[in-house]
């Protein structure tokens, strides 16, 4: 990954598993499900310069998927809630986040305040 | 049901529709202790936006995985699609016998929720799923 880390984030205990799991992208694969597009680098460091932004060094590595249309999506299921970040390539980054209280959607840009407070939740 | 969604009356809600699940798409869920898809398996696969399924009581486990590339099958009912809020049409000129697609506007909590509900095909679950 090309994205340089913020300094206090890069002994996160998150971090190289996430890069380690973000290598195994199908970068170089089309159609790796069926019509899929190869994962495009510059969605997964877009994806991963948001979640240097929003989780706390303690966090816990999220699973890491493709997405059909060349991105990759981020997600954490535990402690009773759901969180997933994903983003395709030239869109915008999308998150889902929901507890025992409800369920919330949208995009990253407008939420960095809440997905931090998300993100606190998974630990 | 939405007005206006296009769906299938004569596709029972107790029918059962399989999706193909491609070995990267699905995760461990903490929460349900278990093996599951993804909600990226039930995104898109086709230019027209619409996911596609099949019919179990139309098809066959093994015919639905000769289709494509992905290696595991995962099942919900007819009925829990249209619980939230979605429809299913059949679409056998594009996928075979028994081929369906799923229709309506799927948010992100829809497509969450359908990759929770979602079971293992026995004989093609993920290693790790028994």
């Amino acid at each position: 990954m090309s994205t340089k880390l913020p300094g206090k984030q890069s002994g996160a205990a998150w971090l190289k598993e996430t890069l380690n799991r973000m290598e195994t992208l199908p970068f170089n694969k089309d159609n790796w499900s069926d019509g899929a597009k190869k994962t495009d680098r510059k969605a997964v460091d877009h994806l991963f310069e948001v979640l240097a932004q929003i989780l706390p060094d303690n966090a816990p590595a999220p699973a890491i998927v493709p997405t059909w249309l060349g991105g990759a999506q981020a997600e954490w299921h535990r402690n009773g809630v759901n969180l997933e970040i994903s983003v395709n390539p030239d869109k915008p980054v999308e998150y889902y986040f929901s507890n025992g209280a409800g369920e919330w959607e949208g995009y990253a840009c407008d939420a960095l305040a809440k997905l931090k407070e998300y993100a606190r939740s998974i630990v | 049901m939405r007005e206006g969604l296009t769906d299938d009356t004569s596709i029972g809600d107790d029918d059962i529709v399989l999706r193909r699940v491609s070995e990267r798409a699905y995760i461990f869920d903490e929460n349900l202790g278990r093996f599951r898809p993804s909600s990226q398996a039930f995104l898109q696969n086709g230019p027209d936006g619409l996911v596609s399924v099949y019919l179990e009581s139309e098809t066959t486990h093994s015919a639905v995985a000769c289709e494509g590339p992905e290696p595991y099958l995962a099942f919900i009912s007819a009925g829990e699609l249209r619980e939230l809020g979605l429809g299913i049409v059949r679409d056998p000129s594009s996928g075979g016998p028994g081929h369906c697609k799923i229709t309506g506007r799927k948010t992100r909590g829809m497509l969450n929720r359908i990759a929770r509900q979602a079971q293992w095909v026995p004989g093609y679950a993920p290693p790790g799923d028994v």
